[in-house]
């Protein structure tokens, strides 16, 4: 099991490359759009609809590396006063709800995808398809899932400690 | 069961996930999605939680948070953090208390290129501890300073409470970022201010620094300029309407990038570390305003801000007592909750009440952000504290904390100044928007 949450570990990592040139393309596009406005007198269009939706990319790409690192913001004030059992407990809780969530939502995000893709839904001025981006928010959040599920196994295999 | 009944279970709920350690932003996911399934139907629930996780993602003034994080990333593996404090040290080192001094102002230069207090506290802690021993400042004004410099983090733009505060609450960042510059000013005075009188009380607290030449004074400014010179573009910038908060973050990050990249300071390691560092920080905040989007539409189901609103009016103490009664509660608060997480669970409930008290929402953000600031340094969960004890080697918990309550007097004559003259936060948004 270990060696399957490294492998695990591996993919959220490499994931965060897409992230990186992510970051750096809105970091370009941006900084381009002000270089272009006020260096040359003509505006980049569409800014806002490249930047939001290579944002989702961006965050998308990012969660489950953050996820799997266990580095998002927890109150860990009462970690002595609950107890192992209740530590035990927590860690099981915690990741099966915020799994169960993550799943509805990574379902919610493939029909809207798929919906998207049949109607041809795209951004107002650059006519952007959208459903890739839903997409990604579905492969995201369901690697977020994957993540949480094998953090479950690890805490139950490992009992309270 | 009611809709009320049902909020007040949500926050109970919420309260439940948050001691068990579920990570805040899946706690606030958690109640917001099932709560609003038990008051609306899963189909509704399913709804919300998607097109309100789609709009945070995709919130085009959300992007300020990755650009300032790369940018105060970039500056801290560059070691431009490290010239910012050289360059204080040179002109205030030789006062009393000057090294604790310099901290406190090298802290408030770094916010304005860094969103977050533990990165302000870290870097310029790791830079100034050191320093300070050598020079046998006492551990508790030398971590102390630290500690309540790097919560300038949180207020000087650009800041990532006020991103999230805009964000929660559908105000200006522009206006916000601005509002947060004299406050964030006057803060930094108070604290040079706690310093010296410590070190009048007790010369051994602080020392004076050997005094620097005029001409190297100007050396070592000179080595400081450039990023003082894309700090001053970037927020200058926001101030004089020539960049938007987000074009003002990504020429910011951009410029610092090509600084470092012309001075040949930053190697593919470096550029590498700084960009995942940024991206896990981005989507740690993301997460907590999915978290903040879902849970929003619950508690507007449930009508808890507008009656917890009436019932606060009922009581009859007025716009100031309530507000007071609001400050104690976040201090409170503050002492076991960080001070992000705190923000977006109380301001969807907090933020209704105040307006319809009549209070300036602008005002309120910096008034909100600085009591968060406190909840920092403030025992048992000062954050900024553990930070800080981290990087002193040595130095005792009860130290830093005792070494940090100047800084906390300081905070409340700030924070108090602040309410009875609003003008300290808006005059500088008024005069820029009207």
């Amino acid at each position: 099991m270990e060696a399957w949450s490294g492998r695990l570990d591996r993919v959220t990592h490499y994931l965060t490359v897409i992230g990186g040139f992510c970051l750096l393309a809105i970091l370009a596009v941006v900084s381009l759009g002000v270089v272009m406005r006020y260096a040359f007198g003509a505006p980049l269009l569409g800014v806002n609809e490249i930047v939001q939706l290579t944002a989702v990319a961006l965050v998308m790409s990012a969660l489950p590396y953050c996820t799997s690192r266990e580095q998002h913001v927890v109150v860990d004030v009462f970690e002595n006063w609950i107890g192992r059992w209740g530590r035990f407990v927590g860690d099981i809780l915690s990741r099966a709800m915020s799994g169960f969530v993550l799943a509805i939502l990574c379902h919610r995000a493939v029909l809207k995808a798929l919906d998207a893709l049949e109607w041809g839904d795209a951004t107002n001025m650059l006519r952007i398809p959208i459903w890739p981006f839903y997409a990604i928010l579905a492969v995201g959040s369901g690697l977020c899932v994957l993540v949480f599920a094998m953090q479950l196994v690890l805490v139950i295999s490992r009992g309270a400690e | 069961m009611t809709p009320f009944a049902a909020g007040f279970l949500g926050i109970a709920c919420l309260f439940v996930l948050l001691i068990l350690r579920t990570p805040v932003a899946f706690a606030m996911l958690i109640v917001g999605f099932l709560g609003y399934w038990a008051l609306e139907g899963l189909r509704s629930a399913g709804g919300v939680l998607l097109t309100e996780s789609y709009s945070a993602i995709s919130n085009y003034n959300l992007i300020v948070v990755p650009m300032f994080v790369l940018l105060g990333n970039i500056a801290s593996v560059t070691g431009f953090s490290r010239s910012l404090y050289d360059a204080a040290f040179a002109w205030v080192g030789r006062f009393r208390g000057g090294l604790a001094s310099a901290s406190v102002l090298g802290c408030a230069v770094f916010a304005a290129v860094s969103g977050s207090s533990v990165a302000t506290a870290v870097t310029l802690g790791k830079v100034a501890l050191p320093e300070m021993k050598r020079l046998g400042y006492a551990p508790g004004l030398s971590t102390g300073s630290i500690a309540a410099g790097g919560t300038l983090g949180f207020l000087i733009p650009p800041s990532t409470g006020f991103v999230l505060y805009a964000i929660l609450t559908e105000e200006s960042i522009g206006r916000l970022f601005m509002a947060g510059v004299l406050p964030g000013l006057l803060l930094t005075v108070l604290f040079m201010g706690a310093i010296w009188m410590i070190s009048v009380l007790d010369p051994e607290a602080g020392p004076r620094g050997a005094p620097v030449a005029l001409a190297e004074r100007f050396r070592i400014l000179g080595q400081a300029t450039p990023l003082l010179m894309v700090i001053l573009l970037s927020i200058g910038g926001i101030y004089v309407g020539v960049f938007t908060p987000v074009e003002a973050s990504g020429i910011g990050a951009a410029l610092v990038i090509l600084l470092a990249l012309v001075r040949r300071r930053l190697s593919f390691a470096d550029f590498r570390a700084a960009v995942l560092s940024t991206l896990s920080t981005s989507a740690m905040l993301y997460a907590v305003v999915i978290g903040a989007n879902v849970l929003n539409p619950f508690f507007a189901v449930t009508q808890i801000p507008a009656t917890l609103g009436e019932g606060l009016g009922t009581l009859g103490l007025g716009p100031y007592g309530t507000l007071f009664v609001i400050i104690l509660a976040y201090i409170v608060l503050g002492m076991f909750m960080d001070g992000l997480s705190m923000l977006v669970i109380t301001i969807p409930i907090v933020f209704p009440v105040i307006t319809s008290l009549g209070f300036d929402p602008i005002w309120f953000g910096v008034v909100a952000v600085i009591v968060i600031e406190m909840g920092m340094i403030t025992p048992p969960v000062g954050l900024n504290v553990f930070v800080v004890r981290g990087v002193a080697e040595g130095v005792p918990l009860t130290t830093v904390f005792r070494g940090v309550m100047p800084f906390l007097v300081a905070m409340i004559i700030g924070l108090l100044l602040i309410i009875a003259v609003p003008g300290i936060a808006l005059v500088l948004p008024n005069s820029m928007f009207g």
